[in-house]
């Protein structure tokens, strides 16, 4: 009941905003004709930056304190902070695909051939590595947030994203050369298209366990991440002062 | 308020409390049932702190707060107990993008008690235009917005940090107006921080005077108008000054003056040689402080 209100409340407040969708994302199908690549990144950077947005209103309006002094627990409040920022990132992932075939079809065969294949969001893998990474990045966010406030959680955030992402790119390009999953991880890594790396790693576990247990293994390990994220932040809120 | 024998709706008992360069120290007062207490201190005295302790945002050092029975900072037994508290903030501006009725009906569905038809009677009552922007109304609109929004899912303990701030001196007097129908059922009850003392003497039950994070003084209002003495006189009288009251000797232009809490025996000790008058809460709130604040 609770959490049906907290989300309520946060339809409500982004309510006014919500025309914003339909000129930025048709902006962003632009790129779709130039870049496909760029398409996808753009659209989850819209898609992270509205959920972020929902998360962080009541830092912006500074109605955290408001907000805890309502009848609603803690926990609570991050669980319905999980819910509605995972909803905009799905809602963000259907304007991806939406947007993408919709430039699709109006798109000429001169643009459509620089897109070399399906791209992203028509395919299955595309738009399960758009959730993917949009996902591992909520779910390392919200902790920070939740501890430290929106400035200081994003700023470590940010930090703590560029190492994880340069040290990625170091371990994958050294893994390439001397294990035998090189194949897959040199076409990868040789690009730097992190994009495209996640959807190989989709393609490689689809193929060697094929798509079933593959999409058992994702969600398992989405799940776990989620469960220890949502307890971390609920311990930090549940300390924080407001 | 100590020892009353009805069970209070919120009650600080030894409550410590250090920030940077603040602390609160060992407060002890409550709120009994049907009656407006009141928090009077200047800016910085704590009073904010406390209210933000009763609601649970932050957590005491030392001591025990208890709101309607309930540790404020536990989960659900707080979160219930709060459902019947109802709280104004000295900044009540949040979502200020939004109308009135769009706040409004963004926290009513989490009292199971709100009353719309009591939300619109009142912001008809108080000028408050519905469909306005929060960001358009003046301070003292918000402010009377914000109490709308408090009085509206008939709580049982009103905390008002600051609820006359920025009002005008013709609402500030409705309100208090108000405040002494809300408490007529005896069930309701209101912590009502203020600087002004005359928003006190009009309706407060007790009164709670807090400087520097030490509590002052707490009991009865009537206790200090009926029985405390401010004794004013010259230089002379300084040291059995200091020696009958409890709260030191402040030096004035004209001499010193002091508070008793005993007039009978003010009179007995002084007549003659000062001026020995009924204390007002204006000198209560100023002269009740740490004796070391001699000579302020």
């Amino acid at each position: 009941m609770t959490m049906r209100h907290l989300l309520a409340k946060d339809v409500r407040l982004v309510a006014p905003y919500l025309w914003l969708i339909v000129p930025v994302h048709a902006l962003y199908s632009i790129q779709a004709f130039l870049n496909p690549e760029l398409y996808f990144w753009m659209n989850l950077a819209a898609a992270l930056a509205w959920a972020v947005a929902v998360t962080t209103i009541e830092w912006h309006f500074d109605a955290d304190h408001f907000v805890a002094g309502l009848p609603v627990t803690r926990a609570a409040i991050v669980s319905a902070r999980y819910v509605s920022t995972i909803g905009g990132l799905a809602i963000g992932a259907a304007l991806f695909v939406l947007y993408g075939h919709a430039t699709a079809a109006v798109a000429t065969e001169r643009a459509a051939a620089h897109w070399q294949g399906a791209p992203s969001w028509a395919t299955v893998d595309g738009v399960v590595a758009f959730l993917l990474i949009g996902f591992v990045a909520v779910a390392v966010f919200l902790p920070f947030f939740f501890r430290w406030g929106l400035p200081t959680g994003a700023s470590l955030f940010v930090a703590s994203a560029v190492v994880a992402i340069s040290g990625g790119t170091v371990v994958a390009r050294a893994l390439s050369r001397t294990t035998p999953a090189g194949e897959v991880l040199s076409g990868i890594t040789g690009s730097l298209s992190w994009s495209e790396a996640v959807r190989g790693c989709l393609l490689a576990l689809s193929a060697s366990w094929g798509p079933w247990v593959a999409a058992l293994m994702v969600l398992a390990g989405a799940a776990v991440l989620a469960a220890v994220s949502v307890r971390l932040s609920i311990r930090f809120y549940e300390g924080r002062e407001l | 308020m100590k020892g009353h024998a009805v069970r209070s709706l919120l009650e600080f008992n030894g409550v410590t409390k250090r920030f940077g360069g603040f602390t609160l120290r060992e407060v002890s007062f409550s709120v009994p049932p049907g009656y407006i207490v009141g928090l009077v201190g200047p800016n910085g005295a704590g009073k904010t702190t406390l209210m933000r302790l009763a609601l649970g945002l932050i957590r005491a050092d030392g001591g025990a707060v208890r709101l309607l029975g309930e540790d404020p900072t536990a989960s659900r037994a707080a979160a219930a107990a709060r459902a019947r508290v109802g709280f104004v903030h000295d900044s009540p501006a949040c979502y200020d993008y939004l109308s009135v009725e769009r706040v409004a009906g963004i926290v009513a569905p989490f009292y199971p008690t709100w009353d719309s038809a009591r939300f619109s009677r009142l912001l008809a009552d108080f000028g408050v235009p519905p469909k306005a922007k929060v960001r358009s109304l003046s301070r003292g609109t918000k402010m009377k917005f914000a109490l709308a929004l408090a009085l509206s899912h008939r709580a049982e303990l009103l905390l008002l940090d600051e609820p006359t701030g920025g009002l005008d001196p013709v609402f500030r007097d409705r309100l208090l107006d108000l405040l002494s129908d809300v408490i007529g059922d005896a069930r309701t009850s209101v912590l009502f921080s203020t600087q002004l003392v005359t928003d006190l003497e009009r309706i407060a039950d007790f009164i709670v005077i807090i400087r520097e994070g030490r509590v002052m003084f707490s009991g009865p209002k009537d206790d200090i108008l009926d029985r405390w003495a401010v004794v004013r006189g010259g230089p002379e009288l300084a040291t059995g000054l200091a020696s009958a009251s409890r709260w030191g000797v402040a030096t004035t232009r004209q001499g010193v003056e002091a508070l008793l809490e005993d007039i009978e025996e003010a009179r007995r000790l002084f007549s003659g040689k000062a001026l020995v008058e009924k204390a007002t809460l204006e000198d209560a709130f100023l002269l009740c402080r740490e004796p070391s604040g001699k000579g302020e």
